[in-house]
């Protein structure tokens, strides 16, 4: 009935005394217009990638001032006299209604002296919904291969329901908000980068309910969903909400690696946390980055985030039952999937009916997320699985791993690497290696795509015998082995890569940089419970510099990654390219990298590397210790 | 209620008939979301790419607008909202009712304001409908669309019928 209550005032506000911004001092209303939360309510990020002193919010006619997108305070002066300005005859046109979070707000800082007519705001109640939230999660789906755009995370804000009376409301019902560019369906991937980066797309908030959400993140897109969910209190929820409200009119430009979704749906909630949770040193906004600072968040001294709830993807539900099976279950399950016979399902007679409901609900998360067209390899039909499943008594195979890292848990995304070492012709020497973000094979990530590699701008500088030379600039590094951990055909796939930037022709050389463009693509598995994965690959390059490798290489590689223990891990690898332009002459190449370390702050890694250049055989090994931030 | 049915039959498929009895049941309100509303024609992104790049905003009252048929106002009823619910999460409502049990079985529940007590007793309904359903072969040559239809029909007459008052009830 409390909720109830409060719905009823928040929508229906009667006044209580009258102010006008002409009758506050100039100091009053400086003071108010620098406020931190007068700023944030207006769009004064200050980020990096806009570099005028403007709100972020590009529409003009967001703002209730002529010139509100340019003075915070002149918007504030309008705000104060819209609100206090007599009700139209549509409510919906009142600027209590269509800013509910500055009202709260300057209600609360003009204590009294604020008088606003008695209003329906219904168009907020209508996009708010009946029932008022009390609860505010931010959404986190794992990072995604598949878009360049979601490499690193998405994020939402989730609103809760409170349950009814004897009644629990599910969570699939929530709202949520979600920003995002706006880009045309066909556009071309190379335009998408460029126009991403430069702020060339304008992005918005929507709403959608959670289950739409899920559709596409747990079962499309097979991503493991977070959920952060706050500790708030009831005014906070509300002031968040009608700060949502507000922000839905508007329209930002979106930059991939700044003002982008995890910033837009962390600036909704730090609207009321004690200082900033997006980072305020970075260049760039990464959802893990936020996530970790959300952790360590407060509000008026107490912790920001009550919880975190892991979604899993319809793929991690198939693995991790499948885990949970006995083998002779994992069997059967393999020969539903992939048997030879479209009868599979008759081998399940010698089964107990408990094996029998845990195999059937295995394979049928299996074909859920694989059979585009309902049938397995083995022309088993999803439907006679659900046939099948349909005749035994209900029940439903859960996992929960509480032993999982969650996204907030695992190393900070960018590095500083600190090395030295011997080169057995240079001799003794040192490297510095920066990486903006995020991680490679060796990293102690949480929440990541395994054994896989995503890094940006990552670039290594070398100093021997006194002379300093830039080794590597990687733009993007992206490598996948898509291994399947189930060892069931169909879960995984091919393992490929992509690197492109500018690195030294080879280990001998200095100052000799060249520009590359490098694919790859071939299979990996694992083996002794997923402790050692093994991969070979096909690979492709092109560089610019025909001198020493030529234009066109082609080349072949196989590697291993060996978990030893939590804290050590190595990465060892082996192969071949050819210059498929001039010669045809071989170019063997190895390596080896171990990381030492479980800190989210720090490792130790130690690297060497083997090149045959022209016809001598060259060695690097380096020690280093990384700093994570 | 009876021209409801009769254009669910004629449209659908003949697992239908299995339907028929509970779908001619009268619920009191003439409205067939699935046609009237445009959910049977709506599209949703099925692969990772497609929904990589839809923007679309499932909404059931731009979509009545949008086919001209009813007032979004008229789509904004508790059985339009569970049509949509079904036709977006067929996939995964079939599996939790095969495995008789699960989340979005439940949220269903709760799109048709169901109460505490009729929400297990709607599923095991449910369950037991599906499972004759599942054992005539023409379930298996029916689209996952006409399946969805087939699902919402049965879930809205028993809420209308054996669970009145209980479901839709707010």
């Amino acid at each position: 009935m409390r909720l109830v209550l409060f719905a009823c005032c928040f929508l229906m506000w009667p006044g209580v005394a009258s102010a006008s911004a002409a009758a506050l001092s100039d100091i009053t209303l400086n003071d108010l217009a620098s406020n931190a939360t007068w700023q944030r309510l207006t769009g004064f990020s200050g980020r990096y990638s806009d570099f005028s002193p403007r709100s972020d919010i590009a529409n003009k006619d967001y703002f209730l001032s002529e010139n509100g997108r340019n003075a915070p305070v002149d918007e504030l002066i309008a705000t104060i006299d819209a609100l206090n300005a007599d009700a139209p005859e549509d409510h919906n046109e009142h600027a209590a209604c269509m800013f509910p979070a500055r009202r709260l707000w300057l209600e609360q800082k003009l204590a009294g002296r604020i008088k606003i007519p008695p209003l329906t705001c219904t168009e907020f109640k209508d996009w708010r919904g009946d029932v008022a939230p009390n609860e505010i999660s931010i959404i986190f789906a794992s990072g995604f291969l598949g878009n360049p755009g979601s490499f690193f995370g998405h994020f939402l804000l989730k609103f809760g329901i409170p349950d009814e009376a004897n009644i629990t409301r599910s969570e699939l019902l929530d709202t949520t908000i979600n920003h995002g560019a706006s880009y045309a369906e066909a556009e071309n991937q190379l335009l998408y980068i460029i126009r991403g980066l430069t702020g060339r797309y304008e992005a918005s908030y929507t709403k959608l309910l959670f289950h739409q959400q899920r559709r596409r993140y747990n079962e499309l897109e097979l991503r493991d969903v977070w959920v952060y969910t706050l500790n708030l209190t009831q005014r906070e929820v509300d002031f968040v909400v009608a700060f949502a409200w507000e922000r839905s009119r508007a329209h930002h430009r979106y930059y991939f690696f700044d003002q982008n979704c995890a910033f837009r749906i962390t600036e909704l909630v730090e609207l009321i946390a004690d200082g900033k949770i997006t980072p305020k040193r970075k260049p760039w906004i990464l959802p893990s980055d936020v996530l970790s600072r959300l952790a360590h968040a407060q509000k008026n001294g107490r912790a920001l985030l009550r919880s975190v709830e892991r979604l899993p993807s319809r793929q991690t539900l198939f693995r991790e039952a499948f885990y949970e099976l006995e083998p002779a279950e994992q069997e059967a399950v393999k020969l539903i999937v992939s048997g030879r016979r479209a009868d599979q399902l008759e081998e399940l007679e010698d089964l107990p009916e408990e094996s029998t409901i845990r195999v059937l609900d295995t394979a049928i998360n299996y074909a859920d997320f694989s059979a585009d067209d309902g049938v397995l390899q083995s022309g088993v039909k999803r439907i006679d699985l659900l046939a099948e499943r349909i005749a035994l008594p209900p029940s439903q195979t859960t996992s929960k791993r509480a032993d999982l890292k969650k996204p907030h848990q695992g190393q900070k995304s960018s590095m500083l690497q600190l090395s030295s070492g011997y080169h057995d012709t240079f001799g003794a020497g040192a490297r510095i290696r920066f990486r903006a973000a995020y991680y490679d094979y060796l990293s102690m990530s949480a929440a990541v795509l395994p054994n896989s590699e995503l890094a940006f701008l990552d670039a290594s500088f070398e100093v021997y015998d006194g002379n300093f030379s830039v080794q590597r600039i990687d733009f993007v590094n992206l490598q996948t082995l898509n291994v399947s951990p189930t060892g069931v055909p169909g879960d995984g796939g091919l393992a490929w890569g992509f690197r492109m930037g500018f690195e030294e022709e080879n280990i001998l050389c200095r100052n000799c940089l060249q520009g590359f463009l490098e694919g790859n693509v071939g299979k990996a598995a694992q083996s002794f419970s997923g402790q050692l994965t093994q991969y070979a690959l096909l690979q492709g390059r092109v560089n610019t510099n025909a001198d020493t490798n030529g234009i066109v290489n082609l080349g072949a590689g196989a590697g291993a990654i060996i978990d030893l223990s939590k804290a050590v891990r190595a990465h060892a690898s082996i192969g071949f390219y050819t210059d498929v332009s001039d010669d045809l002459a071989l170019y063997p190449h190895a390596k080896l990298d171990a990381r030492y370390g479980v800190s989210d702050a720090w490792d130790i890694r130690i690297t060497s590397t083997y090149e045959r250049v022209d016809g001598e055989d060259t060695f690097q090994a380096l020690l280093g210790v990384g700093l994570y931030f | 209620m009876k021209k409801f049915a009769k254009l669910s039959c004629a449209g659908v498929f003949a697992l239908c008939a299995a339907t028929t009895a509970f779908a001619q049941e009268d619920s009191g309100n003439d409205l067939n979301p699935w046609q009237d509303c445009g959910i049977g024609a709506m599209v949703f992104p099925d692969n990772q790419t497609a929904a990589a790049i839809s923007n679309v905003i499932w909404d059931l009252g731009s979509t009545a607008v949008t086919s001209k048929t009813m007032s979004p106002e008229s789509c904004e009823g508790d059985n339009a909202k569970t049509a949509l619910y079904i036709r977006m999460n067929y996939a995964r409502l079939e599996t939790e009712i095969a495995q008789g049990q699960g989340e979005y079985l439940l949220g269903m529940t709760d799109v048709m304001s169901c109460g505490e007590q009729a929400k297990a007793q709607l599923i095991a309904h449910t369950r037991q409908e599906m499972a004759t359903r599942m054992s005539q072969a023409t379930f298996a040559s029916a689209s996952d669309a006409e399946r969805a239809e087939a699902l919402f029909y049965a879930v809205d007459a028993a809420a209308h019928g054996e669970f009145a008052g209980q479901c839709y009830a707010s």
